[in-house]
């Protein structure tokens, strides 16, 4: 007996699920661990490029268009990442997308047709009859990783500085601290290994303070195509727009 | 051995006398919240092999995920205070200011990073990202948890389990008796998703009332958490158009939840009639912060103490017992923080950040003297327990206090004057002709008839403000014997003006209760009359 049966099953509220859900024929449901949708990007503190990528899908283009019409992306700035999360709720609720936050994967099992998976939150576990069970959060293939922070930039001078390990980029009032971690190391384990940096005091980060760490890995070096890897996309709008064209069938995940 | 499992809301059991436990810790601590991190702490250091879980990716709860920055009420002292002493003193000039008006604020990743420091430091096994699906029982007693993280699903034994979830999570799914909301609906205190905000240099914390939310239904958390972000303060027109917030707290700020039913629980009533525990573990530290403004929706006795007698800005303290913390009839497991056995009228005030770093690090005192003695914790000796607490100052009778809330100034200092039950006669009288007679009438509510022919004496000669305040307190003592004034009362208050005090709304919507209360049926014309303009 099944709680709820579904095409997909989709691992992860992120933009690649979002642009999925939106465009697909069949019934999707998303799960999300935390309460963030789209914090691949937002808590990676991920800027992203390639912003002049051409969508392939209207979804895409709309999603596109939405972004610079609140000015989220727009041309000379970075763009205002925690605005993603918002933007995606909103998607969420215009096109009742069911998703369930706070909720996780406890476990998957191939039957003769499809899967079924076993989910758990604050309500329980349920069962799901799912087509397809399509994770957008696991990385495959990736060079490398690293952990950012988010720095108070009080000089407000424009700043660039890189080096093996770590770099800094400042505009304004803010400043991004990005340091690459082994591919064993947890968020914990990296965290602390940003602490011991910051405590060495770099004279490269004098007059920078930290306002943030992500809680989310920045991904890079992809060799292949990321395929349902929503952080692995240059940009959430490209992330958005790949998923949106899996959900038409015009993609193989 | 059963294995309690939460199937869409319904608890399952089976037999799981097959199932391998692959490693085993004397405490598992669920949820490194404000309880949590300092209930994992506490617990190694005391000796124990501690085993961590948290379902988010950062300790601290409130304090750091949670982006709330400042303390508000609670009491001091407890093994928090060496954790605060030590981002006070380290690394400051890494992190960003935060609001330098308080003194008491506190970046969120300095006192996760120092929390996390602290516990590996101290040997905790920290697992984040870990979420509890299972609880293994033996008998009515708790022996080990089912979880998942990213490396797979673990079965894992203790000897205790210290339930921080906030929500009682773990406990419900062992099946222990819980609570939930209020009476008249079921609502829960609203919560805040909150922000952060840089201001000149400064990080500050900004936050509202985002409405009431349930975090034990899948379903309405999810449309909540989804409403909330497409409120006007967070879905803008314009992202650029002022600041937008660097960072939007990972953590809902969730008031209360569901709460265990305890060996011992903890209700306003029975601290409004001085019923109170002679064995606490600690002192919370507050008044009734509902942050609700449906007062009508709310407890009479809630009504009575915030309206009618105006003791809502009242701040004392609440100790907590033993029993407060220990699921009724369960074994070997423990509730810290928010969740433990408090009533709804209470539980606003037995939730500050403070108290409940406090509420872990009894719960791992408890756990301790239970495994060094080998007796459960109901029989874990108190004056073992009280020696142990009082040494980091967690349980400290100087925090056994009450005082009225007069103000705050803009610099964030706090103008309290220190208040007790009175039980003199003239004391109660001079109180009620106090610019705050709140003290005065429930302390002569508490005096009961004895003092009714005082009070009826002081109405029928006293001054405008004792009459008042006489026909007041002998309405709540179920006497009315003030009627006329308490219509007058009403009368001024429902015939609005702009021009009107503070004072004669309190005063009116408290007349109006009485009212009612004393089924005053001539009193219906001029209700209706109100209502009708």
């Amino acid at each position: 007996m099944y709680d709820f049966s579904v095409d997909e099953l989709l691992i992860g509220a992120t933009f690649w699920a979002t642009g999925y859900a939106v465009s697909t024929a069949g019934s999707a449901m998303i799960i999300e661990s935390s309460i963030r949708p789209g914090r691949e990007f937002a808590d990676s503190y991920k800027f992203g490029g390639e912003w002049e990528y051409v969508c392939l899908t209207k979804e895409g283009e709309l999603f596109k268009n939405r972004l610079k019409e609140t000015n989220v992306i727009s041309e000379h700035q970075e763009p205002v990442l925690q605005a993603y999360i918002p933007l995606l709720c909103e998607i969420i609720l215009e096109k009742r997308l069911n998703v369930l936050l706070s909720t996780r994967l406890i476990s998957v099992e191939k039957e003769a047709e499809g899967y079924t998976a076993q989910i758990c939150n604050a309500s329980g576990i349920a069962r799901i009859r799912a087509g397809r069970v399509i994770h957008t959060e696991t990385p495959g293939k990736f060079g490398k990783k690293g952990i950012n922070a988010m720095l108070l930039n009080k000089s407000r001078k424009s700043y660039y500085y890189s080096c093996d390990k770590f770099s800094v980029y400042a505009r304004d009032n803010t400043a991004y601290l990005k340091m690459p971690v082994e591919r064993e190391d947890t968020i914990l384990t990296a965290r602390q290994k940003l602490y011991d940096l910051l405590k060495t005091k770099p004279e490269q980060l004098d007059g920078f303070r930290l306002i943030s760490i992500g809680s989310v890995f920045e991904y890079y070096d992809f060799r292949h195509s990321p395929e349902s890897f929503s952080a692995g996309y240059e940009n959430p709008v490209q992330a958005f727009d790949m998923g949106a064209l899996a959900g038409k069938g015009g993609m193989a995940v | 051995m059963i294995l309690c499992t939460k199937y869409n809301d319904q608890i399952i059991k089976t037999t799981a006398d097959n199932d391998v436990f692959e490693e085993n810790y004397d405490v598992i601590v669920a949820g490194l919240g404000t309880a949590g991190s300092i209930a994992a702490i506490c617990a190694v250091e005391y000796g124990l092999s501690v085993l961590a879980l948290e379902a988010g990716e950062m300790m601290g709860g409130t304090a750091t995920a949670g982006c709330v920055l400042g303390y508000y009420c609670g009491n001091s002292g407890g093994r928090y205070e060496d954790v605060d002493e030590i981002i006070n003193r380290t690394d400051k000039d890494l992190f960003c200011t935060v609001n330098h008006i308080f003194t008491d604020h506190i970046h969120p990743w300095h006192k996760a990073l120092v929390l996390e420091s602290e516990a590996i430091k101290a040997g905790v096994d920290i697992r984040y990202q870990a979420w509890t699906f299972g609880v293994y029982m033996e008998g009515n007693r708790v022996v080990g948890l089912k979880w998942k993280d990213e490396k797979g699903i673990h079965n894992t034994k203790a000897k205790y389990v210290i339930d921080c979830t906030g929500d009682a999570a773990i406990c419900a799914i062992a099946g222990c008796e819980t609570a939930y909301g209020r009476e008249f609906d079921g609502k829960t205190q609203p919560f805040s998703l909150c922000t952060l905000l840089v201001k000149g240099g400064n990080l500050n914390s900004y936050y509202v009332d985002n409405g009431y939310i349930d975090p034990c239904n899948a379903e309405n958390f999810t449309w909540e958490i989804l409403n909330t972000y497409t409120q006007k303060m967070f879905l803008r027109d314009n992202f650029r158009d002022g600041h937008y917030y660097p960072v939007i707290a990972p953590l809902a700020g969730i008031r209360e939840g569901r709460r265990i039913i305890g060996e011992e629980n903890v209700t306003l009533k029975d601290f409004a009639e001085g019923k109170l525990t002679e064995e606490p573990l600690f002192y919370a530290y507050s008044h009734i912060d509902t942050h609700g403004i449906e007062h009508a929706f709310e407890s009479k006795l809630y009504v009575e103490w915030c309206i009618v007698a105006r003791l809502k800005m009242l701040v004392f303290a609440v100790p907590i017992p033993k029993g407060a913390l220990i699921p009724k009839g369960y074994k070997g497991i423990l509730a810290a923080g928010r969740c433990i056995g408090v009533d709804h009228d209470i539980s606003s005030c037995v939730r500050m950040k403070r108290d409940m770093q406090k509420c872990g690090e009894a719960a791992s005192a408890v756990a301790y003297l239970s495994l060094l003695y080998n007796v459960d914790a109901v029989d874990v000796n108190y004056n073992d327990l009280a020696e142990l607490l009082k040494k980091s100052k967690c349980l400290d009778e100087n925090n056994n206090r009450m005082a009225f809330r007069i103000g705050e100034t803009s610099d964030g200092k706090k103008f309290d004057i220190p208040v007790k039950w009175l039980t003199d006669k003239n004391e109660i009288k001079k109180q009620l002709e106090s610019i705050m007679p709140g003290i005065g009438i429930w302390s002569a509510k508490r005096l009961g008839n004895a003092i009714t022919g005082d009070l009826r004496s002081w109405y029928d000669h006293g001054g405008e403000q004792l009459k008042k305040y006489s026909a007041v307190t002998l309405g709540l003592m179920g006497d009315n014997y003030g009627l006329e004034k308490l219509r007058e009362m009403a009368g001024k208050c429902l015939n609005i003006k702009e021009n009107m005090s503070m004072d004669d709304i309190f005063d009116g919507l408290g007349a109006v209760y009485l009212l009612g209360e004393l089924c005053d049926n001539d009193c219906v014309p001029l209700l209706e009359k109100s209502v009708s303009r």
